[in-house]
């Protein structure tokens, strides 16, 4: 008898939470609760960097100060994390997803495994476009791109493999520019190349303009062709897209190059209610002008520059606006990262 | 240099950086208990705390949590048979075996000590190889790296039994595990290898899910088939004497464990290698230190220096991951690329920097391996002793426990169910392994050095054609994996020649 005191008794007390929260979720949603920014990607990099950051102040401008954390959910180059995002989790404002833009191009090149559509997303906006750079080493005798075309032998570029950054831009580079350029893909990561370089294993390198901009800093390499968006640093570089001597290749560089002008891009799933979009785009708005934000990512050497929502789905929808011709050769260039 | 050095030490122990240093200790003893919760996922999850902190007081916390995982890996290893981190499984080979014989304490104790000895190598090493540590790297191109990896490989031949029989399973199953590891994305073209139209099998099999299946599923199953305790019929004997016994163990094999912390940090020291690989290596090096074929007949039974060689080598190899990723920014593992985030945040750029501006900071990531280890294994010794009683509970009552233990961590490793239809597969594979007397250990090793085989091969060749056959250091590592794959027809020869003398 005493026993079935003391087990309805705890049974009661364990019943509070569920009675009380009813009445809570009408005062502040986001109060108490925990937002969760989901990034496909695993281990270091400036993405993720960058996604810390967010997440280390974007509660303080959501009503409610609601707690953020970042969980990784890395698999086939993102389009799982988008995949779950878009579809699995729950359109209540509490999961976000930290993109990388490339999804887009899987999509557009119809990758079976595609189960989303970026235009469909609910855009927050983006903390900051990414520019690429291509870079050689700085002994050897080559100082621009016009010495790269005459060269009398293969420059090896050291990648990481097919879609990635390393791969892609010296390849159509290589296509549509003329550059003598012998890609060696498989180095498992940037830093790999790198230390390649400093072998002298490998002799260009092509990059995220961050980490390039670390390298030139060191003295390792010189930088020589950039993408279209301009990096501190880099502004008086030639663009790729002005090398190409065919407006399918400037086409398909352009592909490319379009979703590092989108940068680092969060989006909710479409069922997300408006007003919980509308919050969370003013407290993205809000928190790129936090000093103490810009001040970390500062230190932590990324740019963060604030591009509004409209204009992410405005370069998203262009980016799927491509010719049949230009879809059917994109197909040679143009592959999903490992 | 000496002055960075001290004031390294001086860094370490403020007692801001110190008491987080503790807070970190405490979270890796944890993590490194519970199967699958890995040092590096842990470690993704502390990042968001070191915003705050200064670089010392953020690596005091991120590498002391860190470097006792790998210490406390090895104590469910050796209790259960389940490896509490993916650098732990090799320790579970003969740890597993011992506590069967009611040798639990002496194996703990053997464990945590050769952790201990491992760490302050491995730190020391790391501390002494700081001015030559540029030019050591630089001078390991993808050939090298190649043939180091096949070296690794060629270690299968101690790890399969001995015989004509031993070594063709050694091989098949060492085969089959390089097979396994083509499966995902290839990184040369892009192209998808068996991944029978799953995302999931994209990225590849993970190792923790394998791992955790293949050795700690097959021990559940012998643990219900036998229906007693792990330790058997057998009464607790006294177990704090059997942890100063394994604590004698390790001085009484010191040669062997300093040999095994030399491998681990040599290991450690080339990108990419990662743990997986110099905790096996170390094992097939404590194999081919058997004095003769009876001598390895042990191995794999419950022999304390299969014990020694792994533990060793799975903490030296932390003060060697540290140089590639500190003097290069390459990640020398899974966990490293994370500390390397870290990095980031802090506005830290690895390299030459490193080296010379910030050489305190990188003295005081020596210390703190050194430092942090030091205080865990005094602080476990203590409790090693009722650690090892676990050993005598009734199956019933533990299997539970086990199996939770073993299905939690491998699902936490990614978040992801399909890593439990793995773990099942594999524990299935594991068990009819063990049932026909096909090897495991060769598996795991031709498993994690498939992919690093396949990617320096494939550079070596596209950058040199064949050229990189004649490089110098390529020659000589040549020779000692031919060394390696004949050391044990070699021992087997030695040992049939020397009973022949003894017969006449």
């Amino acid at each position: 008898m005493r026993r079935m005191w003391v087990v309805s008794l705890l049974v009661s007390f364990l019943m509070i939470p569920l009675v009380a929260s009813p009445a809570r979720s009408q005062t502040n949603f986001y109060e108490g609760k925990t937002v969760t920014l989901i990034i496909g990607a695993k281990g270091a990099g400036s993405l993720i960097a960058a996604t810390q950051i967010v997440a280390h102040h974007l509660g303080k401008y959501i009503p409610g100060k609601p707690t953020v954390i970042v969980q990784e959910m890395p698999g086939a180059a993102h389009l799982l994390a988008t995949n779950n995002v878009f579809n699995v989790a729950k359109p209540d404002g509490l999961t976000i997803l930290a993109s990388n833009p490339n999804v887009a191009v899987a999509q557009l090149a119809k990758v079976e495994q595609v189960r989303f559509d970026v235009r469909k997303f609910h855009w927050l906006g983006s903390t900051g476009a990414d520019g690429v750079a291509l870079s050689i080493r700085t002994d050897l005798p080559y100082k621009n791109f016009e010495d790269i075309r005459k060269a009398n032998q293969d420059l090896i570029v050291g990648t990481t493999g097919p879609g990635s950054n390393a791969h892609d831009f010296p390849l159509l580079l290589k296509e549509f520019a003329g550059a003598k350029f012998k890609l060696v893909s498989g180095y498992p990561s940037n830093g790999d190349v790198m230390l390649a370089l400093q072998r002298k294993e490998a002799d260009v390198w092509a990059a995220l303009a961050t980490t390039i901009k670390l390298a030139v800093d060191q003295g390792v390499v010189r930088a020589i062709v950039r993408g279209r968006v301009a990096t501190p640093g880099f502004e008086n570089l030639p663009v790729d897209e002005d090398l190409a001597t065919s407006s399918l290749g400037k086409a398909i560089m352009g592909i490319k190059a379009a979703p590092l002008a989108i940068g680092r891009a969060f989006a909710v799933p479409p069922a997300t209610s408006a007003d919980r979009v509308a919050t969370l785009r003013e407290a993205f708005a809000k928190v790129i002008k936090d000093p103490e934000f810009l001040a970390e990512g500062k230190k932590a050497k990324i740019d963060f520059n604030y591009i509004s929502a409209e204009q992410v789905l405005k370069d998203f929808t262009a980016l799927l606006n491509q010719t049949p011709e230009v879809l059917k050769e994109m197909g040679k260039y143009i592959k999903l990262e490992g | 240099m000496f002055d960075a050095l001290i004031n390294g030490l001086l860094l370490v122990l403020q007692w801001k950086a110190f008491s987080l240093m503790m807070v970190g200790m405490g979270l890796g003893f944890v993590v490194g208990l519970l199967p699958g919760i890995g040092g590096a996922a842990t470690l993704a999850l502390m990042l968001p705390f070191i915003f705050k902190m200064s670089p010392a007081e953020a690596f005091a916390f991120l590498l002391g949590m860190h470097s006792v995982a790998a210490t406390t890996g090895d104590i469910t290893s050796i209790l259960f048979g389940v490896p509490g981190e993916a650098i732990s499984a090799a320790t579970v080979v003969d740890g597993y075996p011992m506590a069967k014989n009611g040798e639990a304490g002496r194996a703990l104790g053997a464990a945590l000590m050769s952790s201990l000895m491992g760490a302050l190598i491995g730190a020391l090493v790391l501390a002494l190889a700081i001015p030559i540590v540029r030019p050591l790297v630089l001078s390991f191109g993808s050939p090298e790296l190649l043939m180091l990896a096949l070296m690794g490989i060629a270690c299968i031949t101690s790890l399969s039994g001995l015989g004509a029989r031993g070594q063709i399973r050694g091989f098949a199953m060492g085969f089959l595990g390089l097979l396994l590891s083509t499966i995902g994305q290839e990184r040369q073209s892009g192209a998808l290898r068996f991944d029978m139209g799953l995302m999931y099998l994209w990225d590849g099999l993970d190792l923790v899910p394998v791992l955790v299946g293949i050795f700690a599923i097959p021990e559940i199953i012998d643990l219900a088939v036998r229906g007693t305790a792990i330790a058997g019929e057998r009464q607790p004997e006294n177990l704090q004497a059997g942890v100063v016994e394994g604590i004698k163990d390790t001085f009484r094999h010191f040669w062997l464990v300093v040999r095994c912390s030399a491998v681990g940090v040599f290991i450690g020291i080339l990108p990419g290698a990662g743990g997986g690989v110099a905790q096996w290596v170390a094992y097939a090096h404590a194999v081919q230190s058997a004095k003769d074929a009876k001598d390895r007949e042990r191995f794999g039974k419950g022999d304390i220096r299969g014990v020694l060689g792994p533990g060793a080598a799975n903490n030296s190899k932390e003060g060697g991951e540290l140089i590639p990723t500190v003097a290069f920014g390459v990640p020398g593992g899974g966990a490293m690329g994370i500390l390397l985030g870290g990095f980031l945040i802090m506005g830290l750029t690895p390299g030459p920097d490193m080296l010379t501006k910030h050489l305190a900071l990188t003295f005081s990531m020596v210390w703190t391996l050194a430092i942090a280890n030091i205080i865990t294994v005094l602080l476990c010794l203590a409790l090693l002793g009722h650690l090892a009683k676990l050993t005598y509970i009734r199956g019933g009552l533990i299997i539970p426990f086990v199996l939770f233990l073993v299905f939690v961590g491998s699902y936490t490793a990614n978040g992801q169910i399909a890593d439990l239809i793995v773990t099942f597969i594999f524990g299935s594979l594991g068990y009819l392994m063990v049932l026909f007397g096909w090897p495991r250990p060769p598996f795991v090793l031709g498993f994690v050095l498939g992919k690093l085989v396949e990617t320096y091969l494939f550079i070596s060749v596209s950058r040199y054609g064949f050229s990189w056959l004649s490089h110098p250091v390529v020659l000589v590592l040549i020779f000692l994996t031919g060394l390696v794959i004949a050391y044990p027809f070699i021992q087997e020869r030695r040992s049939r020649k020397r009973e022949g003398v003894g017969a006449t």
